[in-house]
């Protein structure tokens, strides 16, 4: 009795870790690809993104993907200023924070020495 | 909108930034919308300094393309609920239809007439799944909707308006496309034109009838036409009736209990037009009057709104 009791505390023990872990910020490969530009470039436009990341980037869905990067803190934005002679809306200039670039060299550790066959 | 030497030039993509900020708000057209505009914009005025039309045109279309792409996806993200509500809702009026298909075909005899013909009496029996189905969805996806969300003006306005549209296709639907329907599913089942019977009337020759006849008597052998009468009607104002209990539900600080009340009564409601039968009515006809039966289902929701609208 004593030990399945024993043995459901530590599965909710472990459930409990499990889904404390799943707050850990993830660093899907689109994300990774834009941490990189940025990290390379300083300073884009969405849709430099997309030009420089040559197809693997899609301007329905770069934007999307820039806003939850932004919530998540990787990377930074300001606003260009609106130019005067053309009208039209002022352009968003992205940027890799601190934090991103932290969690793009994470990102590379881990795919050069966890997963060695992605690396080559 | 710009002029440049006396001509007036719209940029690309103004009136898409429009519709959508009738459709989001502001973090989402800031964080998602006019970035992406903004790009269309300044690529586009290149093309055409450079002098190339057809690349402007191309990048006018693909960003349109792009605005859309983003705009269904912000759409999923931000109203997270609504899409949820639109999903639930469309699959419960899919399921009731269905039942409401299948109750009536698995009791029509299968004639010679009817063989092969299986797509065209399923075609006309819709209407009459839809007019059970249509409130019965406006109440789930308004429940599911707003008891998630902050009632807003834009919400409320929204609401109202889904309403009034419901209760202007009920109208039309109980009151003259199912008795089309159920006219051409009959002949088509006896294989020629048959006198048309109280279903088949539109709800002014059925209310001509009303007051011309004795109200009380029987049609068709079965039930009198005041009881037909009450039960389009009944319908008819389902959606608001529905949509009002929805709005009480949604609004009950007690939000399990709420939507225990409001399944509950759709259930009931559904399976109230779903399961009844003639006989059945002629049984309660008994100890009420017809008029009285048929208003039966929408009595339980009127009884489930004031008892959720108590609780708010």
């Amino acid at each position: 009795m004593i030990s399945v009791l024993i043995d459901i505390s530590l599965t909710l023990c472990k459930i409990r870790l499990m889904s404390a872990q799943s707050s850990v910020p993830t660093l899907p490969p689109k994300q990774a690809l834009i941490l990189e530009l940025l990290v390379e470039e300083s300073e884009l436009y969405g849709l430099q993104l997309v030009e420089a990341s040559k197809g693997k980037l899609k301007r329905g869905t770069v934007y999307v993907t820039l806003g939850r990067m932004e919530e998540k803190g990787f990377i930074t934005s300001r606003l260009e200023k609106a130019p005067a002679d053309e009208g039209g809306l002022p352009r968003r200039l992205y940027k890799a924070s601190a934090y991103g670039r932290r969690a793009l060299d994470a990102y590379a550790h881990v795919v050069r020495h966890l997963t060695p066959r992605l690396a080559r | 909108m710009t002029c440049q030497g006396g001509m007036t030039v719209t940029h690309p993509g103004t009136r898409l930034r429009a519709i959508a900020a009738r459709l989001f708000d502001q973090p989402t057209i800031d964080r998602l919308i006019d970035p992406m505009i903004a790009d269309l914009q300044f690529e586009h005025a290149e093309a055409l300094r450079d002098g190339r039309l057809w690349r402007s045109r191309w990048i006018a279309v693909t960003g349109c393309i792009a605005f859309w792409k983003v705009a269904a996806h912000a759409w999923v993200v931000e109203q997270w609920h609504g899409t949820l509500a639109i999903a639930v809702a469309l699959s419960a009026a899919t399921v009731i239809t269905a039942l409401a298909i299948l109750v009536v075909l698995a009791n029509t005899p299968a004639t010679v007439g009817t063989q092969g013909k299986m797509a065209w009496l399923i075609l006309y029996l819709l209407p009459q799944g839809f007019a059970i189905s249509l409130p019965i969805c406006l109440a789930l996806g308004l429940f599911i909707w707003l008891r998630n969300e902050r009632a807003d003006a834009w919400r409320q306005r929204t609401a109202l308006w889904l309403m009034r549209l419901a209760l202007l296709l009920a109208i039309v639907n109980t009151g003259w496309i199912v008795p089309a329907g159920n006219n051409a599913f009959r002949n088509l089942v006896v294989g020629a034109a048959t006198p048309r019977g109280v279903n088949e009337l539109t709800v002014i020759e059925l209310g001509t009838r009303l007051y011309q006849g004795s109200p009380g008597a029987a049609v068709d052998g079965a039930l009198p036409t005041v009881f037909w009468i009450n039960a389009r009607l009944a319908l008819t104002i389902a959606p608001m009736l529905l949509a009002v209990l929805a709005l009480a539900g949604a609004r009950t600080p007690r939000r399990r209990s709420a939507a225990i009340v409001v399944l509950t009564t759709l259930t009931v409601f559904a399976a109230c037009y779903l399961l009844y039968s003639p006989d059945d009515v002629a049984v309660l006809m008994r100890w009420m009057p017809a008029a009285a039966i048929a208003w039966i289902p929408d009595a339980v929701a009127a009884l489930a709104t004031i008892s959720l609208a108590r609780q708010a």
